[in-house]
């Protein structure tokens, strides 16, 4: 397979499981500030949250003036000035696609082609505010139909495997950010913490989609450290770190066939470290040594192995010798 | 829905001059004739949003940002029945063979000009002539892979030739989608005709490429060379290699060592064979040619001098395509085959030959002038449409080089109903057949019927108010109803 077709399948994924953790956590945000009812302030400081998960808080705040309901959505779901946009997530999903629509099954095009003309016409709309839990409920599902088609009609070859290692790594990554965003928020100014703290880790589990798994294994009581266990090293729930981090390495393992040649080895490495770290690792023991540090060094990490995984691979322009 | 059709002094492809249907277009025309337009209007819609959703569009930058539109596509076929077509057919195979030859001449002994057939200064004036290919022998002597040939009938309805485009004619995916689109959403209209099939076409295409590897190898490694994702035909591209299972490649993706060419892989790099280009000569090669063109690759030309790797089409071939050239078809034809042209040229003058210079310049205001090196419709006097003005301003531009003019009469081109929502209206058509080139000669049955949807206007362009139709070559006359 050329380098930049792999280059494409591998961002394609990765853009299109950006969209949708990205359409995931705003949906939360509406529903959970419409139950706490909370003061403006609070509720600024909870969209606020959300640009700090995408990462560009900075150029957030060069073109809005403050941060109301409709600037963050529109930042957040359609700003092209946002690398991290909903939009440009797609926009580059799309334009990957089409770099490579000759590979990948026609279905899967038109899917990501739909999904494009449908956000483009939201975006060009004069939009409300009540609008935006559907346009949500459109991007998660728009995303799920795109990963059925991927897992019902792709060979598992080359093609699908660099699509499982963008997607995974992608996923591995935005967990340990929300995670980390919501972890060191203090909760302690509130008088009726109890009720706060419930409310917090529950929408941080629904915007994963993990509020009903999370029940049936700790029953309904919703405690920090529980939390933390099942995002970061449940091996069961798909968008756990440890799954994740599998996942990529699996994708690894089938690509190469099981093998480890000299031009693999340092990816190899990596990916075996972090996951033997989180395989060895308890949850007392993570939050023992700090969580936030833990979650940083998970974090670049997992860029490291993106980067290892373009120069084994020559993704990108990287000259070949 | 044909109340207020009118037929004029043109050729209408389904109606007589009585407005009875032709023989082979009356089961069409009478389904036409009992459709629910509400019916119509509703399928036409979903036609276009099926465009759409395959992105099947062309962009257009008059705005700040690009805006994506679908080329609108009517549903009315063009029909061909079966004689009209084996005429043709071997009319095209002819004209395709005599290029070939031609091609071939041209880069080697030159005999065709030192028998004073073609005038030299013509041929090795020509911009598309490239000398750094000369003497170089290709894999079965075939220049031309794939050529685009574009077909007009007259106000008597006999086929001429307009064009020959033997560099990178594209257009080949939308026959496909024009079919695709037919089948789909009017799938009775095809009931009492049987079409010819364009199912098998790709394997013919591919073994065409594989045909004319270097060297004869078998299995060769064959890439489609596409500027990219932002070239207007890109679809066109990825839909040929991924129908005819070659890869994809860009520019970039390709090295030259040692005289060969390679293509670079999540692995390494992978020898290549055969080169499908859509990349213009001039960009090909920045060693070679442009030296600004990124969408190339460096030693690529060397490659192919050196036998390596083939370049299909041949590099070179637009000396064959030109506009001055083209007049000289019919005498190549003669020359080469010992044949009559079947398929004749539309007239041309060349303004180079003083007596065609004199009638030309009586009769501006008739005809159609061209410069021989420019292309889409660029630089081109209208006669009948043009103010007095304008003629005397080309008059001057004609007289400072007369040679690098040609004239040609104002076409009637011929016409066939398209729908208009509430009505069908008399629209022109044109029609480009691919031919290939290899093993043996094969002509893609139909073609890419154009249609210009502005009532009244010539233009099948589609950046300017053109569509597509689909085209039926019969397998047999309908059965009679």
């Amino acid at each position: 397979m050329l380098s930049r077709v792999a280059d494409s399948l591998y961002w394609l994924s990765r853009n299109v499981e950006r969209a949708e953790n990205n359409a995931r956590l705003i949906a939360v945000k509406l529903t959970s500030r419409l139950e706490n009812a909370n003061p403006t302030e609070e509720n600024n400081q909870n969209w606020y949250e959300l640009i700090e998960i995408g990462g560009y808080q900075q150029i957030f705040n060069e073109n809005y003036s403050g941060c109301d309901d409709r600037s963050v959505v529109e930042f957040l779901m359609f700003s092209m000035k946002n690398p991290n946009s909903i939009l440009n997530a797609i926009t580059v999903a799309r334009e990957n696609a089409r770099a490579v629509r000759e590979i990948i099954p026609n279905e899967l095009w038109e899917c990501i082609n739909s999904f494009y003309l449908k956000l483009k016409s939201y975006s060009k709309s004069r939009w409300e505010m009540d609008e935006v839990n559907e346009f949500c409920e459109t991007i998660k599902k728009e995303s799920l139909f795109f990963q059925g088609i991927v897992e019902a009609t792709m060979p598992r070859g080359d093609a699908y495997l660099f699509m499982e290692m963008g997607k995974h790594l992608e996923r591995a990554e935005k967990t340990a950010r929300i995670l980390d965003v919501f972890y060191h928020k203090n909760l302690d100014q509130y008088e009726n913490k109890e009720i706060v703290e419930y409310h917090h880790w529950w929408s941080v589990l629904q915007s994963v989609s993990g509020h009903e798994a999370y029940i049936k294994m700790y029953r309904p009581l919703i405690r920090s450290k529980d939390v933390a266990e099942f995002f970061i090293l449940n091996m069961d729930f798909p968008r756990s770190m440890i799954y994740c981090i599998q996942k990529v390495r699996n994708a690894f393992v089938a690509l190469e066939e099981g093998e480890v040649e000299h031009y693999s080895e340092s990816l190899a490495k990596e990916l075996e470290y972090l996951a033997n770290d989180l395989i060895d690792f308890t949850i007392e023991e993570v939050l023992y040594q700090d969580a936030h540090a833990f979650l940083q060094s998970f974090q670049r990490r997992c860029s490291t192995i993106g980067h290892y995984i373009t120069r084994t691979y020559y993704l990108g322009e990287v000259a070949i010798p | 829905m044909f109340n207020s059709y009118k037929l004029d002094e043109f050729f209408d492809e389904m109606l007589q001059k009585d407005h009875l249907p032709r023989d082979y277009c009356k089961p069409f025309h009478e389904r036409l004739n009992s459709v629910d337009p509400n019916d119509l209007q509703e399928r036409y819609e979903l036609a276009q949003s099926d465009f759409l959703r395959q992105g099947i569009t062309f962009t257009v930058y008059s705005e700040t940002e690009g805006t994506e539109r679908t080329m609108p596509f009517d549903f009315v076929p063009k029909i061909i029945p079966p004689d009209e077509w084996a005429d043709l057919e071997r009319g095209l195979m002819q004209r395709f063979d005599a290029l070939n030859a031609f091609l071939d001449d041209v880069y080697h002994e030159q005999q065709i000009l030192k028998d004073g057939v073609i005038p030299r200064d013509l041929v090795v004036n020509c911009q598309h002539f490239f000398e750094q290919v000369a003497g170089i022998d290709l894999p079965r002597r075939q220049h031309i892979f794939m050529a685009g040939i574009d077909l007009i009938r007259d106000d008597s309805g006999e086929y001429r030739v307009l064009e020959d485009n033997l560099r990178n004619p594209s257009g080949l995916s939308y026959v496909f989608q024009n079919r695709y689109v037919m089948r789909k959403v009017y799938p009775e209209f095809f009931n009492q005709y049987s079409v010819q099939s364009l199912e098998q076409q790709f394997s013919y295409l591919h073994s065409s490429m594989a045909s004319l590897a270097p060297q004869n190898k078998s299995n060769p490694t064959i890439v489609l060379l596409t500027p990219g994702v932002y070239n207007s035909a890109y679809y066109d591209h990825s839909y040929i290699a991924q129908r005819s299972g070659v890869e994809l490649v860009e520019g970039r993706d390709l090295v030259v060592r040692e005289r060969e060419v390679f293509m670079k892989t999540a692995r390494g790099l992978k020898q290549v064979d055969v080169i499908y280009r859509r990349i213009d000569d001039e960009f090909l090669d920045p060693l070679e040619f442009r030296e600004d063109s990124l969408l190339g690759v460096p030693g690529l030309v060397d490659a192919y001098r050196a036998g390596n790797i083939s370049i299909i089409n041949g590099i070179g071939n637009g000396v064959a395509d030109d506009k001055a050239i083209y007049h000289f078809v019919p005498d190549m034809i003669r020359y080469y085959l010992n044949e009559e042209p079947l398929v004749k040229n539309v007239d041309t003058y060349l303004l180079r030959y003083e007596d065609q210079l004199e009638y030309v310049l009586d009769h501006l205001s008739e005809l159609v002038v061209k410069h021989t090196n420019a292309s889409g419709g660029y630089n081109m006097l209208i006669g009948p449409h043009a103010s007095e003005e304008e003629i005397e301003a080309y008059r001057k531009q004609i007289l400072k080089n007369p040679s690098e003019f040609i004239a040609q009469p104002t076409i009637k081109l011929s016409r066939l109903p398209a729908f208009k929502g509430d009505r069908f209206a008399a629209c022109h058509v044109d029609l480009r057949v691919f031919i290939f080139g290899g093993e043996k000669t094969h002509v893609f049955p139909g073609g890419l019927t154009r249609v210009a949807l502005k009532e009244g206007s010539l233009v099948v362009n589609s950046s300017q108010g053109g569509g597509a139709k689909d085209t039926w070559v019969l397998e047999e006359s309908p059965a009679n109803v």
